[in-house]
């Protein structure tokens, strides 16, 4: 009798095994540096960390898998408030450090595709999968999207996210193919220390070239070779050579309405061509900026359109786009509403 | 250089006065606007664009420049008299690193309030030179000279690391990005009223140190030739010791860190006149004006983006540097 019941107990341990096993499916995926990484899908738990992290760190959560199984650390441009939103049962990373991240025992280490010399090295040497996002171009989001739903088991919802990403370039690319005559555009990041403040343009490889050329502008910037891989700081006396018929105004750090309000102070510039017709404007921005290569560009996208030709684009309801997107994220009506929506219309001195 | 030579010092003096007025001159006429290169006289005034861009961004930029390049220049000739080095700089002593360890602490620990970071990198630029003198005192080996740069390596070495634990703390996005352009240096973000509070007490340190050029010579003999024809050493100086750190700190402080004008303008000038101060300080403050002058004009005009001046004083000052160093007639 004992020892039926102990092959019996061999018997079904060798079951589970197999059948556990036939479950864990072992997937091989490309990333976006063009590296094979082979992982058992979907992982237990993956760890995303390392540094420039502020574009990848919120698309996992796109995906019912994240909220579970990924951890990252929260902070961010706008100190965290948004991941708070974002009900999710993984802890927060307070140390990202390769030791402490090993000790994790993750599955799978999500980094940013051009942290790979200075720290992705050495996360590799552990042996565990690495996996690099870069998500800069839109060309970007399609392959790291698609990565992501391989490895978190969620190939539809991924095949979901672009869809809804290639209706909006459709829809802008559209009202755009009318355009005669392109906006000679300038998008200028403002960024301040107590009164002294520095203005930059983007790079011209950058998602937010891309944006103002596909809504139908003429970036000014364009065309001079600025550094490609950061912001360039410019001077008041270039962008009076610029002379724009339309300014656009980020700030990732504080509330854009005021930084217009500030430049329209300084001396000069009421004499440009934008500020003199009104079109000088703050980048749209809720809790965190909609030009960036974070997965809100499709707003920035649909913003930027309806600010430089609001008459082709009077069919794009920005509040419903706003609840549209945010749903992603698995929030509801109400959080999107009085977190998101609220502070995008909020007067200056009531944004958080 | 012997085409040089045939002029008195007192006329290589004026020439070098006529040259920095041709250069603030030129540095007006340069810019972006309306299009990249000099402007007529006539055009600066054509428009009310013209005179915007003029008054208020250009001209500040121009003076602080000026400014910027004479002040790191005529610091780096006394302390390279005084401590009898030609190797050292406005840097030196812990008042560099310890302006930058001030601004890095006002950015990271008080959320970057510009006045906040000049008046911290100015406390403790002087802070860097009082610890080097304090140090100096404490060392019982060597003579005061001696003393006083081991002092300054240690005290700048202090700084060195408070600053690297200050870029390790800071944010990653935001003060980071605040940290990185303050220790590049430029002269972009600076306006009149940034400008105005700083000139008073650098022109009183010009004035002071001009009119006591002359008694450098003496600080740079050995102790006991000094004291025997009754100079008072110490105080002596620390006057010139205050003055130099006075200028450079406060033009760091809202310039953020230059480096190699204040190395190699000393030894340009040390060339064209000799090692007698009664000329070099002058000198030294007239080929750091240009030279700044030129840096700035490249830094704001080159290319659509501003080059960070540190950059463009660093690739000249190199340029500069080497064939000095390696020329055998060198004083």
């Amino acid at each position: 009798m004992k020892i039926k019941s102990v092959l019996f107990t061999l018997l079904l341990v060798t079951l589970m095994l197999t059948f556990s096993s036939a479950f864990a499916e072992s997937t091989t995926i490309t990333d976006i540096l063009g590296r094979e990484i082979t992982l058992e899908v979907p992982p237990e738990l993956v760890v995303l960390t390392g540094k420039k992290t502020a574009t990848i760190i919120e698309a996992p959560f796109m995906f019912a898998y994240g909220k579970d199984h990924v951890a990252t650390s929260w902070g961010g441009q706008d100190g965290g408030k948004f991941n708070a939103l974002i009900e999710k049962t993984t802890p927060e990373i307070t140390d990202g450090s390769v030791e402490a991240v090993a000790a994790m025992q993750p599955n799978m280490i999500i980094l940013k595709s051009y942290t790979r010399e200075d720290a992705g090295l050495a996360f590799e040497e552990t042996g565990i999968p690495v996996m690099y996002l870069s998500f800069e171009t839109i060309e970007d989001y399609h392959t790291d999207i698609a990565n992501l739903g391989k490895a978190f088991g969620e190939e539809e919802r991924a095949d979901e996210i672009l869809a809804y990403y290639d209706e909006i370039v459709n829809r802008v690319a559209e009202n755009s193919a009318q355009i005669a005559d392109r906006k000679k555009t300038l998008l200028v990041q403002f960024s301040e220390t107590d009164g002294v403040y520095a203005l930059k343009v983007p790079p011209v490889s950058w998602l937010q070239t891309e944006i103002v050329e596909m809504a139908g502008g003429d970036p000014v910037w364009k065309d001079i070779g600025l550094n490609a891989n950061s912001w360039s700081e410019v001077n008041f006396e270039q962008i009076a050579a610029w002379d724009p018929e339309v300014i656009l105004v980020v700030n990732y750090f504080a509330d854009p309405k005021v930084s217009v309000e500030t430049l329209k102070s300084e001396p000069g510039w009421d004499m440009l061509t934008a500020v003199k017709e009104g079109q000088i404007y703050p980048f749209g921005k809720d809790l965190l900026s909609w030009d960036s290569a974070s997965p809100r560009w499709g707003l920035g996208l649909l913003w930027t359109q309806q600010t430089l030709y609001p008459e082709l684009a009077d069919d794009i309801d920005l509040d419903a786009e706003i609840m549209k997107f945010y749903q992603w994220f698995g929030l509801s009506d109400e959080v999107i509403q009085a977190n998101l929506i609220d502070v995008y219309h909020a007067e200056p001195e009531l944004v958080p | 250089m012997k085409r040089l030579n045939q002029f008195t010092p007192n006329q290589k003096i004026l020439g070098l006065a006529f040259l920095l007025v041709a250069a603030f001159a030129v540095s007006c006429l340069a810019g972006r606007f309306p299009l990249p290169g000099l402007q007529s006289p006539v055009q600066l005034f054509s428009s009310p664009l013209n005179q915007t861009i003029l008054v208020h961004i250009r001209l500040p930029r121009v003076i602080i420049s000026m400014l910027l390049g004479m002040a790191l220049s005529v610091s780096g000739l006394v302390f390279q008299t005084i401590l009898n080095n030609p190797m050292v700089e406005p840097g030196f002593l812990g008042v560099s690193q310890g302006a930058a360890f001030g601004a890095a602490l006002a950015i990271v620990a008080f959320n970057g309030k510009s006045s906040q970071i000049q008046l911290l990198a100015f406390l403790f630029g002087i802070a860097g030179l009082g610890f080097s003198i304090l140090l100096a005192n404490r060392f019982h080996f060597g003579h005061w000279v001696m003393r006083l740069v081991l002092a300054g390596i240690a005290v700048s070495a202090l700084f060195s690391s408070g600053l690297g634990i200050l870029k390790y703390l800071a944010d990653r996005e935001e003060k980071l990005q605040s940290l990185s352009f303050w220790l590049l240096g430029g002269t972009s973000g600076v306006s009149w009223d940034s400008l105005i509070p700083i000139i008073a007490p650098i022109l009183i340190a010009f004035t002071i140190l001009l009119l006591l050029r002359w008694r450098l010579n003496l600080l740079s003999l050995d102790d006991e030739t000094a004291l025997s024809i009754s100079v008072n050493l110490k105080i002596e100086r620390l006057i010139f010791l205050f003055c130099a750190v006075l200028v450079t700190s406060l033009c760091i402080s809202i310039c953020g860190l230059i480096s190699w004008i204040g190395l190699i303008v000393p030894h340009i000038a040390r060339k064209i006149f000799g090692a007698n101060t009664h000329f070099t300080v002058p000198a030294s403050m007239l080929i750091g004006g240009i030279l700044m002058l030129i840096c700035d004009d490249l830094a704001r005009v080159l290319f659509p983006a501003e080059i960070p001046l540190g950059v463009i004083t660093a690739i000249l000052g190199t340029i500069l540097f080497l064939p000095i160093m390696t020329n055998k007639t060198i004083r």
